[in-house]
């Protein structure tokens, strides 16, 4: 289970995207992977910073156009446990 | 010169003895046999490729001959080596012409990453490719030896070959693989189409090959543009039917019937995703092979 506290970032990724589609390619195992368009904003955040789920939560919401409620909370680390049992996510380490 | 230029006699002599060296797209195989199946296919199937006199360097060295004179005269098994090394274990004797085929494309699919390999065949018409990737039973190669033989240019019937430098597929035509009851289909299709001797009995069932049309062999120096990804059905009694899909799709299924995808990596996918921002893809499904020419004629 991704604890809430944990700070993730992202393998080495490889973008293409068509008719509002992501599509990510993974450079370290090699794998493609279509992805939701939430997946793909967290990716992108993650690319940028590293970021706990919380944070991640604020961006989506924000994104999205919803509160950052607990809801949004429980949606992302989810999202995030998927995203890493996919190697597209890792937690940071310093 | 070309294998047609040799009478058959010569042709058997020479590969029973120092070998031919024959071109087939960017290929030059240098093949070496003294099973009479594989000198009549060659002579029949390949008969408008050209050769190479003498070349300093061939691509692979394929050899297909009897496993051993007295084994074969017993038991008439046919062993293949390419490049010395055997790649199968030997063959009934009857499956020869097969197994040279199969063998030449292994070869490609096993050392060829120079390029992006698709399992897929591909035509062309006005510089324009569609490429049909599809499992075996589809009706791939029933497909793409009908509208060979209706005006499109063969590329290939099952190694779509992509060049990373320029993004075109590379050309390289040789006889169409058919099998069972699309031997039939194709003879009452294409009364003009030749084939080779058929091949019994294969875990595939009885095979036979069809010769490429001339043009496309003389052809097999044009690279061209790819436009479209047709994902091929045949399904007894369906209307045809072609319903787009989207990039995302087409691009992982196109993955998924590469050769050589992982083994490229990085380089594949640049490949792969210049490839399906050009191209339009579609589910193909049909029955009825005039109708399926049609609609690949509307284009």
């Amino acid at each position: 289970m991704v604890s809430r506290s944990t700070c993730w970032s992202t393998e080495s990724l490889l973008w293409k995207q068509w008719a509002d589609v992501p599509i990510v390619y993974n450079v370290i195992s090699g794998n493609t992977h279509v992805i939701s368009p939430v997946a793909a904003k967290i990716l992108r955040q993650l690319e940028q910073q590293p970021s706990t789920a919380a944070q991640l939560a604020l961006t989506i919401a924000s994104e999205f156009d919803v509160d950052s409620d607990q809801e949004v909370v429980e949606l992302v680390v989810r999202l995030v446990s998927d995203l890493d049992e996919l190697g597209l996510v890792k937690p940071f380490t310093e | 010169m070309k294998v047609s230029e040799i009478s058959r006699a010569v042709l058997g002599e020479r590969l029973k003895g120092p070998g031919i060296q024959l071109i087939t797209g960017p290929f030059l195989f240098g093949v070496q046999t003294d099973i009479e199946a594989v000198i009549d296919g060659i002579s029949v199937l390949y008969r408008d490729f050209p050769l190479v006199e003498k070349a300093d360097f061939v691509d692979f060295h394929v050899a297909l001959k009897c496993h051993a004179k007295l084994f074969c005269y017993f038991r008439s098994q046919v062993a293949v080596e390419v490049d010395g090394e055997s790649p199968a274990a030997p063959l009934s004797l009857e499956q020869a012409f097969a197994l040279f085929e199969g063998t030449l494309n292994w070869c490609i699919y096993t050392y060829a990453h120079q390029y992006f390999i698709i399992h897929a065949a591909a035509i062309e018409r006005d510089g324009l490719v569609a490429i049909l990737p599809a499992p075996p039973g589809s009706g791939k190669s029933t497909l793409c030896a009908a509208l060979v033989h209706r005006g499109w240019r063969l590329l290939t019937d099952e190694l779509t070959l992509i060049a990373p430098e320029t993004d075109q597929i590379i050309s390289f035509p040789r006889p169409i693989s058919l099998k069972n009851k699309s031997l039939k289909v194709i003879k009452e299709f294409s009364p003009q189409a030749v084939f080779g001797p058929a091949s019994p009995n294969t875990v595939k069932g009885t095979i036979a090959h069809v010769r490429p049309p001339k043009e496309s062999v003389e052809r097999m120096g044009e690279p061209s543009q790819p436009a479209w990804v047709v994902f091929p059905k045949f399904r007894a009694g369906a209307s045809t039917t072609a319903q787009t899909i989207s990039k995302a799709n087409t691009l992982m299924r196109v993955a998924e019937s590469s050769v050589n995808y992982s083994i490229l990596g990085v380089k594949g996918f640049h490949v792969l995703s210049h490839m399906i921002a050009i191209v339009d893809g579609y589910e193909f499904e049909y029955s009825n092979l005039e109708e399926a020419v049609a609609w690949f004629d509307s284009l």
